[in-house]
This record gives structure tokens, C-alpha cells and sequence, in this order.
């Protein structure tokens, strides 16, 4: 059941790319846990891309409320 | 794709054909100085982190005055004055008085900013003496050419007369519906420009009675504290000259596109009046370091800014119930739930939306460099761009930039080039600040500065507690780039608009609020009473400081050398001339004597 | 006024904001959590700053 629609992947992935990468910094800082650069990297771009991915083969997803928003684009 | 907010209604266009013009042309200014600033943004953002090296270190501020100047002046203010336009004919509901006066001072505006940028880039032509490397924060010591001075001021004396265009419909408006509340949308512009009329009146001081005679020689020296002063007075309420109209888009257009209404419109109108009475009497705030203001000024300033975020909390209230309302009229249920039946496909929608989420970051750092004591952490270091990066930077920018592919339709009866490119641009903005802004703040906690072309010591390593500084540079880079590519996607994305077919019926009318004008008090209407507390509030933050500096420095100094010094003094060029045909006036004197005796 | 997409029509006395409440409220929680850090840790707890 895929209802996610492209635009909502896309926006959805750029704000969990942005909170995930700054969570690196907050448990830099908060915390004082100095994780992998590179290794974080790639965990995020895993973890977004997964998510991405998941989203547009309807794995996950929430059935919106209003269908009226989905047009057939 | 099926536009479905096509409403079939005429177009802003259709019905006042003139006025779109002129509001497309301030649009079109803008835009250009948008593309402009992000070519000089890039530049710098890979420069100080030593990834590419387009330009010597030497040209550094060069690009960085260009940048800030483009971007916060032109970029921010012929937007505003576009859509203040737009919106003063729109809720009126008639023409401008005089379509010949409105050209005026568009023009005017273009004249100055001309002048300013000529003079800015003449820092690239060492053949010249022209140059203005004095940044956006353009007080004494730093010179720069009057060139640059008397841009600036042509600059805003045509905001002013813009500014009574405005005030001139309202009366006009007046005298035929006198017993109406002045519409909403009005009612913030005309707010606004009562804010930008008291706070300007320390920059026309500073640059017309000291930074342009003294660039002109006809000073020696002026007070460098007064003028730093005197900018500050102004350089704070401008910063919410470039907000409010970010307000005006979150109050009036965004509940429409996210299918509600505004909450509030007493609560909006209470939010413009605390700005109007609090935005200038706070400017002392940028000065906390500064020797030579007693820190009970300090004191009074800072709580000033603390009250200050008052409005924005308001803010953030009522535009999140508007949208609120507007997805649960969607059908969006739950306590969280109602987020997702929002309509994030529309660009205007997601832009606005992910732009008041980078400003609710932002009045996190904000309330860091408001506190006195917590400011000295950050004080100067790359925190503080991170911080405004976040506010004009996203918060007015992407929304400025959002609101355009809601208006540009209207302006132009013609559809967007793409509405999905449209998408991806706002989501690129909104990654590319995370980062950049990310990086830039907690650079700023390990102590690198601002403003600096090479922020790399010998025999001195910044002390990270994690990560490593090269990362963070990185960082900073990636993301600069992409808010680059974000700003050529939009600059590129309403060029392209121009060859779409023309459509007719594009009009997209505005949802009424919840609750109306007739529930706020008509005190809230009273203009007049509004503008003179605030310049009472003004007089009262500003009358002591301003009064102890020049009892202490005097009105032109202490003084120091100019920097960089272009026309030296004319008293120095003229002192050896003068001695050296002294001997000769003396002898024409006795030669004289003689002859008469 | 109504939107194509509004499939039901919610007046002002009807509207509770609750959903706004939770979030701003998340947001106080998030500024208090982070000055308190900011103040205690980053502030208090730093060395002395040489301001350029």
C-alpha cells in the first residue's frame, strides 16, 4: 500500500538526514561522545536512505487522513 | 500535475496591471541580488575553509561586504517593498495613488544600490581608489568611498518615500471607509514602516552627519563609538525590517495554503504593535564588549530583548494553530497526527514551514547572544553568522523565496516552471543551512572567529571536544554548496516562468480569520499612539548612552586613523602647502606695506 | 472561506489548538534543556576567553 507520495519522501528525508547528522553534535557536545565522522556518515545516509526507500515500496508509511492531498502526479 | 489550490478567481495581475509591474520589478531586483550574494556567499564559505581559493585572502572582505550588503540590503528590502506593495493594494483593495511617485522611488532604490555595489566592487580594481571593504556592519573606523554613503542613503531615502506611498493609500483609504478597521495586511506594512522610520533615523545621523563628511575629508576625525552606536540603533530593529514581512507571509498567506484560517488577527496586530514599540530600543545589545557604555545601559538592554521575544513566541503560537486549523480542516486528527495531513507537496507550503522550523532554532541561539554574561562565550566567533544564517538567512529568505512560488503566479498569469524542482530547491535550502549552520555553531563554541579569510594560527590548534575542525570546515563547504545550487535552482526556476503559457484565472484569494478585526480593541488601530510610545521608548533606551559618549569622546572624536584610508584629510594635504608659501605671503605683504607706505 | 481539499468546515469555537500546545511545549522543553547546557557547561565551565 504505497500512499507516501514522492514529495513527501523528499521532504521527509531532508529533515531526518538534518536531525540525525545533528544528533552527532549534540552527543558531541552533550554528551561527550566523539563518534566516527565517516562512520556516521554512512549510518545516516543508511538510515535515510532505508527509511527513503521503505517509504516508496509502502514497507512503512501512514495512510494519510485526507486523501484529497494525493493527486495522481 | 493538477494545481490544486486553482481557484479560477482573477489574478493580483488582472486586477491592478501597473502595480504588478512595479512589484515585479522590486521582485526582479531582488532576486538578482539574491543570485549575486550567493555567488559571493560560495566564494567565502570554500575560502575560510581553505577547500578552494578563488581570490587572494586579501580580497576577502571584499566578497564579504559584497555578500552581506547584497543580501541584507538589497536581497531582503526590494522583497519587502515588492510585496509591502502587493499587500497595501491587495487589502485596500485599490491602485496606488500615483503610479509616477511609486517609480520614483523604485528607482531611487536601484540608484543607490547601483552606487553602493559600484563602490563595494571597486575593492576588486586596485587601479582605482574606489572600494567599500567596510562590511554590512559599516561603522568608523572602517572607510569606505562616499560612493558607497551616498548609495545608502539615496537607498533608504527611497524607502521612506516608499513608506508614505503606503501611508498615502491608507489615507486615502481612510477618508472613503472611515469607520472600517484598516485591513490586516495594511496594518503590518503601516506598522512596519513606523518601526523602519524611528530606527533609521540613527543610520541617516551616522552616515549623513559623520561616516559621509569624514570619507569626504571634511572631517579629520570622527567618534567611533558614536558612529558604532548610532549603527546599532538602527542595525537591530532592521533585522525585524527583514522578519516582518517573513511575519506578514506566515500570518496572511500560509494558514490560506495550508488550508485554515489565522487564528488570531487581534493577536497578529498586538504582535506588529510590541514590535513597533520594542524592536529599536534594544540595538545596545550587539554591544556588550564594547568599552565606554556603562553596563547598566547593558542591563537595560538586554531586558528589553528579552521582552522582545515575546511577539515571536506569540508568533509561534498563532501561525502554528493557523496551520493547525488548516490540517485538521483537511481532516487531520490526533495530537501529532494532524502533521501529516498537511499539504507538504506545495513548495510554498514546505518552504515556509521548514523555514519557521530553522527560526525556532535560531531563537535558541538568539537567547544565547541576548544574555550579557553567556554572550561574552560566543562573542565574535562563527556562532554569530551561524545564528543569523539561521534567521534572515532561512527564516526570511526561504520564506521570501517560498512565498514567491505562491506569488509569482499571480504577478504574471503564468504557471511555475516547475513546481517539483520548486520542492527540491526549499528541501535543498533546509539540508544545506542544517549543515552549514550546524557546523558554524559549534565552531563557534571551540573559538574559531567570524570574519576572517584564513582562521587557521601558526603554532595554535583550535581544541575540539569532538570531532576535528577540518570535519566541521568540510561541513561548513558541503553545505554553502548547496545552498548555492538551492539559490540557482530558484533564481533559474522563475527566469524559466517567463516562458510558460499564459493562463488566465491563477488568483489565489485569502482565507478570513477565525477570529476577526471587530473582536480587537480599536486602540490597536491607533497608529499615532503606537508611534509615540515607541519613540518615547527609544528616547528613554538611547537618550543617556548617546549623551555619555559624547560628553566622554565628544561629538567627533577621540578619533582614529581611517581604515582603509582613501582621501587623506584635507587639513594634511594643505598644512606643508600652506608653510611652505608662508615666506612667500610675507614678502608680498612687506612689498605691499612698502608700496602703500 | 473553504479550500477544495477541506473536507470539513471548523469554526473558532470548536478549534482547540491542542496539537500546537504539545508542540510548543516540546519546544520549551528542548530551549530549557539546551540554555541549561549551554549556561552550565559550555559557559561555566570553559576557561577564560581571550575576545578578538
Amino acid at each position: 500500500m504505497n500512499r507516501t507520495s514522492k514529495a513527501g519522501i523528499l521532504v521527509g528525508s531532508g529533515m531526518l538526514f538534518v536531525i540525525v547528522w545533528e544528533i552527532r553534535s549534540a552527543l558531541g557536545l552533550l554528551v561527550g561522545i566523539d563518534t566516527n565522522p565517516q562512520l556516521y556518515m554512512l549510518l545516516t545516509l543508511a538510515i535515510v536512505g532505508l527509511t527513503a526507500f521503505a517509504l516508496a515500496i509502502g514497507l512503512i508509511g501512514v495512510t494519510p487522513e485526507t486523501p484529497a492531498d494525493e493527486d495522481t502526479s | 500535475m493538477s494545481e490544486q489550490l486553482e481557484s479560477g478567481a482573477p489574478t493580483f495581475l488582472d486586477d491592478y496591471p501597473k502595480e504588478a509591474a512595479v512589484v515585479k520589478a522590486a521582485l526582479w531586483s531582488s532576486f538578482i541580488a539574491l543570485a549575486l550574494g550567493a555567488v559571493f556567499g560560495v566564494i567565502q564559505a570554500l575560502h575560510r575553509t581553505n577547500i578552494l581559493r578563488l581570490i587572494d585572502s586579501t580580497d576577502y572582505y571584499t566578497v564579504l561586504t559584497a555578500h552581506g550588503v547584497l543580501m541584507v540590503v538589497s536581497f531582503t528590502i526590494f522583497f519587502l517593498v515588492g510585496l509591502f506593495t502587493w499587500a497595501t493594494v491587495r487589502s485596500f483593495d485599490r491602485g496606488v495613488e500615483s503610479i509616477r511617485y511609486t517609480w520614483t522611488w523604485y528607482g531611487l532604490m536601484v540608484a543607490g544600490t547601483l552606487m553602493a555595489v559600484v563602490a563595494i566592487l571597486g575593492g576588486f580594481v586596485p587601479q582605482t581608489d574606489i572600494s567599500a571593504d567596510v562590511l554590512f556592519t559599516f561603522y568608523a573606523p572602517m572607510q569606505a568611498h562616499p560612493l558607497f554613503y551616498g548609495g545608502l542613503t539615496i537607498f533608504v531615502i527611497g524607502t521612506w518615500l516608499a513608506g508614505a506611498d503606503w501611508f498615502w493609500s491608507w489615507r486615502a483609504w481612510k477618508a472613503e471607509n472611515p469607520d472600517e478597521r484598516i485591513p490586516l495586511q495594511a496594518f503590518m506594512v503601516l506598522t512596519t514602516m513606523l518601526m523602519w522610520y524611528i530606527a533609521t533615523i540613527g543610520i541617516a545621523i551616522a552616515v549623513v552627519v559623520f561616516l559621509l563628511p569624514w570619507s569626504l575629508g571634511i572631517f579629520d576625525q570622527i567618534n567611533p563609538l558614536l558612529t558604532r552606536t548610532l549603527f546599532w540603533f538602527w542595525g537591530h530593529p532592521v533585522v525585524y525590517f527583514w522578519l516582518m514581512p517573513a511575519y506578514l507571509l506566515w500570518y496572511t498567506v500560509l494558514p490560506t495554503i495550508s488550508g485554515g484560517r489565522l487564528f488570531s488577527d487581534p493577536l497578529a496586530r498586538g504582535v506588529f504593535v510590541l514590535f513597533l514599540l520594542l524592536s529599536t530600543p534594544v540595538g545596545i545589545h550587539h554591544q556588550y564588549v564594547d568599552p565606554g557604555i556603562a553596563e547598566g545601559f547593558k542591563v537595560i538592554a538586554m531586558t528589553n530583548t528579552m521582552f522582545l521575544l515575546l511577539p515571536s513566541l506569540l508568533t509561534a503560537f498563532t501561525v502554528v494553530a493557523s496551520v493547525e486549523h488548516g490540517a485538521r480542516q483537511r481532516g487531520g486528527t490526533g495530537l501529532f497526527g494532524w502533521l501529516r495531513a498537511l499539504p507538504w507537496r506545495d513548495p510554498a507550503f514546505t518552504g515556509m514551514m521548514l523555514a519557521g522550523l530553522m527560526f525556532a532554532a535560531g531563537g535558541f541561539s538568539g537567547m544565547i547572544n541576548a544574555g550579557m554574561n553567556i554572550n561574552y562565550l560566543i562573542h565574535n566567533t562563527i556562532w554569530v553568522p551561524g545564528h543569523f544564517h539561521l534567521t534572515v538567512g532561512t527564516a526570511v529568505a526561504l520564506t521570501f523565496m517560498a512565498a514567491t512560488y505562491w506569488l509569482w503566479p499571480q504577478l504574471t498569469n503564468r504557471r511555475l516552471f516547475s513546481r517539483p524542482i520548486a520542492l527540491a530547491q526549499v528541501v535543498i535550502w533546509f539540508v544545506g543551512m542544517g549543515l552549514m549552520s550546524n557546523a558554524m555553531h559549534v565552531m563557534g563554541l571551540f573559538g574559531v572567529p567570524r570574519r576572517t579569510a584564513e582562521p587557521q594560527y601558526e603554532g595554535f590548534e583550535f581544541v575540539t571536544s569532538f570531532g576535528s575542525i577540518t570535519e566541521l570546515r568540510l561541513q561548513l563547504a558541503i553545505g554553502g554548496t548547496l545552498l548555492f545550487i538551492s539559490t540557482v535552482l530558484f533564481v533559474s526556476n522563475i527566469a524559466l516562468s517567463a516562458g510558460a503559457p499564459k493562463l488566465s484565472g491563477l488568483g489565489k484569494p485569502l482565507s478570513e480569520p477565525l477570529s476577526g478585526a471587530h473582536d480587537s480593541p480599536e486602540i490597536l488601530d491607533n497608529l499615532k499612539l503606537w508611534f509615540g510610545i515607541a519613540f518615547v521608548l527609544v528616547v528613554l533606551a538611547y537618550s543617556l548612552p548617546l549623551a555619555s559618549i559624547i560628553s566622554r569622546g565628544g561629538v567627533l572624536g577621540p578619533g582614529v586613523d581611517p581604515v582603509p584610508m582613501i582621501i587623506e584629510p584635507l587639513g594634511a594635504t594643505l598644512e606643508p602647502l600652506v608653510a611652505s608659501l608662508q615666506p612667500l605671503l610675507g614678502r608680498l605683504a612687506a612689498v605691499v606695506g612698502g608700496v602703500g607706505a | 472561506m473553504s479550500g477544495e481539499n477541506t473536507v470539513r468546515e471548523i469554526g473558532h469555537d470548536e478549534f482547540d489548538p491542542y496539537g500546537t500546545l504539545a508542540l510548543i511545549l516540546i519546544y520549551f522543553a528542548i530551549l530549557s534543556v539546551m540554555w541549561v547546557f549551554m549556561y552550565f557547561v559550555e559557559f561555566l565551565g570553559n576557561d577564560l576567553t581571550v575576545l578578538a
